[in-house]
């Protein structure tokens, strides 16, 4: 899962991710979104005194957030679909798009499995 | 067919009637879709002018998607970038959703999560047409406009359109099959009279007619539109006007010759491309 927050410029370590532009008081853009901070950016960003910036880290799920998860992207299909009945290309999609949805919570779950 | 909130077509081609013509420039844009010969320079100068529309457009080209963060300042630029057709694309797609103000009366109907559907049907059309071969620009007007008969009734027939809301919820149907009980006509003719008044690309007034309909005049932009309108009910992006899938038409999806297989593929890039889309509808 993707968690952001707000980190001053001492919790910040080289490699997080920015998930929001770091602009100055006066609205000049600095870093845009999405950009890894090095060592020189956090030391740039130092000399203008900026004092925090928003940055997105993967949190691994637990088990039992990624078994909520899961029983929610089911639920939500199931009910898409309440109507589509037994109709062969509407089953195909619907079994897809659980596909689609259970392999997009594992690979954000990945670094649990790792540890696994 | 009778009911206390039966309309006819003649009623609802005079409230389309009171519908504020498009503006001079969107109009132009719509009709280049059409034409092989397009004074591109002399386009990209009008469009430049209206800073409304330029800055909704400068919006979406710096989003994350297409990597320039803040560094498209102009028009011009954004066509360097993003290729004259995509921009045209996303002009015509902001003077469209400027025409029915988002909060212009209360009502039940959420008319943001209302774009949100269109403009994903929009990013679904225009992806699958990019991937078939055929006519991205207008698979994404096509697309950003499918249900606009919905905001015609919103606008003009409310009391009816909250009839309708009603029935969805009570028989647990479709809008298109509670329009149909309701009213008599449904969402998609209405869309059709109002492109047929706004003089949009004729394959665009069809394929807003028959898009829950495909086998009434095989086209290939009413296919696009279709399979379009499914996965974008699929990939939850209006998820508070309806939750309920329409039916997917073999014949269609046959025609288009989609590859199910590649579908997680395209999906994902759907989703993508809709994330940055969207910002062209906000409050």
């Amino acid at each position: 899962m993707i968690n952001i927050e707000r980190l001053t410029l001492d919790q910040v370590e080289t490699g997080m991710l920015l998930a929001q532009d770091v602009c100055n008081p006066n609205g000049t853009c600095l870093l845009s979104e999405g950009m890894m901070l090095s060592a020189a950016m956090i030391a740039a960003l130092r000399q203008r005194e900026v004092d925090y910036v928003m940055v997105s880290q993967e949190v691994p799920l637990t088990l039992e957030e990624s078994a909520t998860l899961e029983a929610g992207i089911r639920a939500r299909i199931e009910r898409l679909f309440r109507v589509a009945g037994t109709d062969p290309i509407m089953l195909k999609l619907r079994n897809t798009l659980l596909q689609y949805r259970l392999s997009a919570l594992n690979k954000s779950n990945s670094p649990l499995k790792l540890e696994d | 067919m009778s009911g206390a909130n039966t309309l006819t077509i003649e009623q609802v081609i005079s409230a389309a009637r009171q519908i504020p013509s498009l503006s001079v420039l969107v109009m132009e844009i719509l009709a280049s879709f059409d034409k092989k010969d397009v004074n591109f320079t002399d386009l990209v100068r009008k469009i430049g002018r209206d800073q409304g529309l330029t800055a909704r457009v400068l919006q979406v080209a710096n989003s994350p998607f297409y990597g320039n963060s803040g560094k498209i300042g102009s028009i011009k630029g954004a066509v360097v970038v993003l290729g004259f057709h995509n921009v045209r694309s996303l002009v015509a797609a902001a003077g469209l959703i400027n025409q029915f103000p988002i909060s212009e009366i209360p009502s039940s109907f959420d008319r943001l999560s209302f774009w949100h559907h269109n403009i994903g049907v929009a990013v679904c059309a225009h992806h699958l047409a990019k991937i078939s071969g055929r006519d991205e620009s207008l698979a994404f007007t096509a697309g950003l406009l499918h249900d606009v008969g919905k905001l015609v009734l919103d606008a003009y027939f409310n009391k009816n359109f909250a009839a309708v809301r009603a029935c969805c919820a009570a028989d647990d149907v479709t809008m298109v099959m509670a329009e149909r009980a309701e009213l008599g006509l449904d969402h998609a003719q209405i869309g059709y009279e109002l492109t047929r008044r706004w003089r949009f690309p004729a394959p665009i007034q069809k394929a807003i007619r028959d898009h829950h309909n495909p086998e009434y005049e095989p086209n290939s932009l009413t296919d696009l539109v279709h399979v379009a309108n499914v996965l974008s009910h699929m990939l939850d992006f209006d998820d508070r006007n309806s939750d309920l899938m329409p039916s997917l038409s073999v014949a269609a999806w046959t025609r288009l010759d989609m590859d199910h297989d590649m579908l997680p593929i395209q999906m994902a890039e759907i989703e993508r491309q809709y994330a940055s889309m969207k910002l062209l509808a906000q409050e």
